[in-house]
Formats: structure tokens, sequence, C-alpha cells
């Protein structure tokens, strides 16, 4: 397969070379479109949307291991309603100890967290489990950082933004992921 | 260089001619105009490259055709040798008297321009009225027989039939336009801007497609006339619309309304220094329009 | 009789509402409707430079609400089929001089003996707009393959949407460059559809024909030859309730186009089976 879309893409790299470099500006332009609109449609800042995202791959994560690069979240409208679309590519399902482990883990994480932050402790420390969101997005930093950092910084400019989310999702799986949704042309 | 000043000349701007040829062919078609005898001549000759045999024959043709070569603005060094040996003043030309009459600047492709103005005055301080027959553009007293519309036919102007369409109250009368107070503007009606007034509208600019204008009397337009003019609004057969290019989209004067022709249907008129001033009147029930300046009895 | 009204708009400017407005109406018309075109862009009216109506026009619909003249003395019968009317815009006034209320008025008056009357709306959402949407039970979005008429058209829709009275509303892709989506460089008429969720009525292609027809005066629906013309004859036909295939606009594809299209599905194929 490879050696078939090798020579593809070098055949018409010989016939039209100005594609392939900037090629895809269609995709650019409906990446760039789809956030744009579910700004417009919602209301939410690129920077919320981001805070969203990191929030719930956190959560997931406690129950099943995710390629966090290609959690996809959008909003859909079908009439007057506006929906909202997640999509997970799973790689595994996590087995009960794991899961516990790391329930656990997010629970001694939010204590150090608020330990650290405020010396009033309250007794909502422990036992809940139910996220609330102020609280979950303190925690989230750490988890998400390593896979965030960059984007954010590219971010805060949001019109080039989720192009580049989708470039860089795409080399860094490097074709494991997501088979269906890549065209010839990202592979 | 030295900065020397002429009077009584103008500028002859050859700076654009290919070859000597040319040069002075388009040289000799402005020396040839009446208004350029007895003055002094300044040629904008550029980088035009010019010998001394080359710069003399100039000289012989201007002093042949009454003229005199008053100063030469050259930047080619070999036309400036030339010039300072035939003892030729070369100096940096500057216009200093754009709007004074003495000097004129002339350019080639505005000769035939020129060519067409023609001041009729004599001693007596009195307008000459040339006796050109006046050429109606249509025939419309044909079509005031035939009820007031055409349905083909070359004319600028088709007559709109506006029967149920206008309003009934409206009397039409007769009224001099002359004992009517006139709105002078001196500007370019743009499209979507209206000027309605209750005497007679002199406008010197455009009126552009898209505009309107509303008298009660005369509406002359010193320019082109691209909107919307209705002229003896409140009914007087009297007015007439007045402009240099008459394209008006419609023509209305007192209750009858002309529209253009779908075949004239050019928004847009370029300009030129050529327009033969027209002049829409009523007559025999419809809008008639004539070329040349119609002198109003 | 009991007509519809359509409103044609779009949000962007110059995506072609009025050239829509137009040919649809020629064509709606030239299959036997009796339609009126209401031109709502006051103060700048181009439906009657369109149609070449434009020496034609003494009264416009500020004149009817202010009561200087009569409806029906104010429809501009079009050149070759008597079937048309427009009722042109004031070119010196604003959008102010109407109301919402009046131009209702207007729409179920000349929904009595009429069988379409097509709204040609200004750009904006603003009053404008407002007004032109005021009498319609139906809509038209007229949007290009590009971002910024994409994210207005996306606007307007949300704002149909909230409408009651607008019973439906369809997307009509308009200037669309067949060998640019070929080339990846346009988004294709599904990525359009897919990103605005909204049924579409028409895919008009691009067509230098359109701009001399302008000029012209003559719709291009009256050009049985041009490509758009037939694109805007077969919306008619959506319109009336026929079901018309859209037009193939990648037939003209060049021989490297087809190799690539080839090559492109044979490495699906061999994708999907690994």
């Amino acid at each position: 397969m490879s050696f078939f879309t090798s020579f593809y893409n070098k055949v018409f790299s010989f016939f039209k070379p100005q594609e392939v470099s900037d090629n895809n500006v269609k995709e650019v332009a409906r990446s760039r479109l789809k956030l744009v609109l579910m700004q417009d449609r919602t209301n939410l800042t690129p920077k919320i949307l981001e805070q969203m995202r990191g929030e719930l791959v956190d959560l997931l994560s406690k129950y099943v291991e995710l390629d966090k690069n290609l959690l996809e979240l959008n909003f859909e409208q079908e009439g007057d309603q506006v929906a909202l679309m997640l999509s997970i590519p799973v790689i595994r399902a996590k087995d009960e100890k794991e899961i516990e482990e790391a329930l656990k883990k997010d629970a001694l994480l939010k204590g150090i967290k608020l330990a650290e932050d405020e010396d009033d402790a309250d007794a909502a420390t422990e036992e809940n489990e139910s996220v609330d969101t102020a609280e979950g997005a303190d925690g989230d930093e750490n988890c998400i950082e390593d896979s965030e950092t960059s984007e954010e910084a590219a971010q805060d400019d949001s019109q080039s933004a989720p192009a580049e989310e989708e470039n860089s999702s795409g080399e860094n799986s490097g074709g494991s992921v997501n088979e269906e949704n890549n065209t010839p042309e990202t592979v | 260089m030295d900065n020397a000043s002429i009077e009584n000349g103008f500028i002859v701007d050859l700076s654009n001619a290919k070859n000597t040829s040319q040069l002075i062919y388009e040289l000799s078609s402005i020396l040839d105009l009446p208004e350029a005898r007895n003055k002094k001549i300044c040629l904008k000759l550029g980088d035009t490259d010019l010998n001394q045999s080359q710069l003399l024959s100039i000289k012989a043709l201007i002093d042949s055709m009454q003229g005199e070569i008053g100063m030469i603005d050259t930047s080619s060094a070999q036309t400036k040798a030339a010039a300072e040996n035939l003892s030729i003043l070369v100096s940096e030309l500057k216009n200093e008297a754009e709007t004074e009459s003495e000097y004129t600047t002339v350019k080639p492709e505005e000769i035939d321009a020129v060519l067409g103005i023609v001041t009729t005055v004599d001693e007596n301080n009195e307008q000459k009225q040339e006796t050109v027959p006046l050429t109606p553009i249509a025939d419309f007293s044909e079509v005031a027989e035939a009820g007031g519309l055409v349905l083909n036919g070359d004319s600028k102007y088709v007559m709109m039939d506006t029967t149920g369409i206008l309003p009934d109250e409206q009397k039409n009368h007769e009224e001099n336009p002359e004992t009517l107070p006139t709105l002078y503007l001196n500007r370019t009606l743009r499209s979507g801007q209206t000027i309605s007034y209750d005497g007679n509208i002199f406008i010197v600019g455009d009126a552009h497609p898209g505009s309107e204008i509303v008298a009660q009397g005369d509406i002359t337009v010193w320019g082109i006339l691209g909107g919307i003019a209705h002229a003896g609004a409140h009914g007087n057969v009297n007015a007439k619309v007045r402009a240099l290019k008459l394209n008006a989209i419609q023509l209305r004067i007192a209750g009858l309304y002309a529209r253009r022709n779908d075949t004239y249907n050019v928004p847009f008129v370029q300009k030129s220094n050529e327009f033969t001033p027209e002049v829409a009147v009523l007559e025999n029930n419809s809008i008639v329009i004539y070329k040349k300046l119609r002198r109003d009895e | 009789m009991s007509g519809r009204v359509i409103v044609i708009t779009s949000g962007k400017g110059g995506v072609g509402k009025t050239t829509t407005s137009a040919n649809i109406g020629t064509a709606l018309a030239k299959a036997g409707n009796k339609v009126v075109l209401i031109d709502t862009d006051i103060g700048l009216r181009n439906l009657d430079l369109l149609l070449g109506l434009e020496n034609r026009i003494v009264y416009t619909i500020v004149d009817v609400v202010e009561e200087r003249c009569k409806l029906k003395q104010a429809l501009v019968k079009d050149k070759k089929n008597p079937n048309l009317s427009l009722l042109a815009a004031a070119q010196t006034r604003d959008k102010s001089a109407v109301t919402q209320e009046q131009l209702k008025e207007i729409c179920e008056t000349l929904k009595k003996d009429n069988d379409f009357i097509l709204v040609d709306c200004p750009a904006g959402i603003e009053q404008g707009f407002q007004n032109a949407i005021a009498g319609a039970s139906e809509a038209i979005v007229v949007t290009t393959p590009e971002m910024s008429a994409i994210r207005d058209a996306d606007r307007i829709i949300g704002l149909l949407s909230a409408r009651e009275e607008i019973e439906s509303y369809k997307l009509l892709l308009n200037r669309v460059r067949p060998n640019l989506i070929a080339s990846n460089d346009m988004m294709s008429v599904e990525d359009v559809v897919e990103l605005l969720a909204c049924d579409l009525i028409g895919i008009i292609p691009e067509d230098t024909g359109i701009i001399s027809s302008t000029n012209k005066g003559d719709p291009i629906v009256n050009d049985e030859k041009s490509l758009a013309g037939q694109a805007y004859r077969n919306v008619a036909r959506r319109i009336m309730g026929e079901e018309v295939e859209f037009l193939n606009l990648e037939e003209d594809k060049n021989f490297f186009g087809k190799i690539k299209n080839f090559f492109e599905k044979t490495i699906k194929d061999i994708k999907a089976k690994i």
C-alpha cells in the first residue's frame, strides 16, 4: 500500500507540482470553517472549547485509554437544535483495576491541589466523584499539559489553529488510528 | 539651465512622439490651428535625440507656419547641444500660467477637440446666430399621431404609455420658464441624489444614472445628463430639458414621459469634448430632441 | 389563487442574490407562472438593471407605501415575458422608507393574483433584511463555496430557522468552479452542505456569461446554451415541485483528472480491504 500511495503521489507531483505543496486548501478551509461556525452558533470562544476538550479527555481517560490528539469535539445543527458531537478514538478499554487506580490518583491529586491552593480544606474534597467543573479545570492542567501546550499557543490566533491541529494529529498518529478519515494525501 | 519665461506662447508636448517624422507630423497639425499663429512655441521634446539639421528643419517649419520657437525642454544631451548651437533657448518648462488664457497646453490627441471650438462673436459683441437647420434626432411628430408610443425603431427615446399611471389632478398649463426663479448648482449629482425645485434648475456638472432632477421650469445640465429629468413637473408644457449630452434614462416634460430606447441602453457615456448640446421640448404631444442649441423665442 | 412568497437572501453581499432573483423569476415566468419580483434593496437597487427595465420605472415600492400610486401602477412588466413584473426599489431613499408591516401587506396583496412573489433581499442582517423576510414563508439562501460567504449564510440560516413564518429554507450554491474543487482548492458541494446542514435547491456553476447577460440586461436563463442558465432553470423546476437531478459539473474533466480519479478510487478500495 505504501508503495502504491508514494507512486501515486510521485506521478501527480510530476504533473501538477503546485498541487502537492499547497495541497488541500479545501481541507484547511473546511476545518477552519467548522470551528468558526461552531463558535458562531454557540458563542463559545476557542479557549473555552479547548478547556472543555481538556476536561473531557481527562474525565474519559480514567476509564478508557484514548488517543488524546484525535479526540474531536463538534457541534452539529439539526433544525433549531445544536448537538454536541464527541468522537473519541479508543485505543483500548481499561480493566477494573486500572480504573480504580485512576480514580484514586485523581482524588489524591485533587486533594493535594486544594491543600496547596488554600488552607481551608473542606470536607468536599475526598469522596466527590462527580466532577465539579471549576475544580476539574484546575486539576486538568497537569494532565493535558504535554499534549496541549504547543497547541494552546497557536490557539490564540484562532484562525490558524484548527489547521495545525489536524495536520499535527495526522503526523503523530502515523496512520495507527482513524483509518477512514484519512485521504490518500495525508498519509 | 536658466529659468526664462515666455509670454504669449504655448507648449507643444511632443515627448511621446516615437520618431522624427511623427514628431513633425504632430507639430505641423498643431501649428495648422488658427490659434497657433503669431505665438511663441515651447517644444517639449522629452528624451528624443535630435541633431542640428533636424532641429533646423523644425525651426524652419515653425517659421513657415508664422510661429516662433520660444524655448525647448529636452532631456537629451544631443538635442540640447544642437539647440545651443542654433541659439535656441533651452529651459525646463513650467507651465506657470495654467489657467491664464495666454498659455494653452495642446496635446496631440486633443487636436480634434480644439478644432471643434469656434467662437462666433462679432465686433458689436453680439452673438452671431448660425443658421444651421434644426435636425431632430428622431421624428417624433409621426410618433405623436400614432398615439405617443413607438414599439420599435432606432430613435434614441421612446414615448411611454402613461395612461392610467399618472395622477389625474395634474393640469397642463403654459408658463414662461423665464419668469421662474433658478437654482444654480455647481456639482455632480450621483446615483440616489434628488434635486427638486419650484423653478428652473441649472447644474454645472454631470447627473449620473440613478439621480433625479425635478423642476417646475427648465432643467439645464452643463454636462452629461444620465438620470431622470422631469421638467415642468407641475404641468408646464413650455419647460425644456437641455444638456451637453442627453442620455437621461427617462425624460419627462409635464405629463409626457419618454424612456431611453432599449437599443440605446448604455448607462455610462464616455466623456469627450465632442458633445453636441441637445434640447428636449414638447411638440405635438410628444417629446422631441433637437441637436444644436436652439434659440428659445 | 394564493401565491408563494420566497425571499432570496445571503447575508454577504456580492454572492449573486440579485442575479439569482432575476434568473429564477424569469425561469418561473417562462414556465408559465405569474411572477412578481420585489427589489427591497432600497437605495442600492440593481434588479431593474439585470432585467433591463431601468428605463421603464416610473413608480417604486416607496411610492406605493407612501400612496403616491397604486400597487398595480408600480409593477413594471418585463420586456419579453408578460407573466413577469418587477416592483422596483427606490434609488433615492433608504431602507427605513418601508416597514415590515408594509412589505407584508404588499406581499399579501400580490399573493392574490400571482403564483410566485420573489423578494430580493439586501445584504446584511439589519432592517433591510428584516423587512424583506417579513412577508415570506419560504427562503432561498444564496452562498458561494467561500469561507466568508458560508459563515454569513450560516448566520442567515440561524435567523431564518428562528422565524416561525419561514416554513422552509433551501441552499443555493453559486459560483461553483468544478476545476477548483477537483484540484482541492475549493470546498466541494458536499462539504458546504455538510457544514451548513441545509437542503440544496441548486448548484450554479461559475459562468462568464453572467457578466455579459448583466450588461445586456437579459437574464442568463434566456440563453438556452448556457450551463448556468440550465442550472437556474432546474432550480425553478425544483421550486415548482419537480424532482430534477443536479447537473454533473465535472463532466468536462480533463484526462489527468480522470486518471487521478481512478487512482484515488483504487487507493480507497485498497485501504478499505486493509
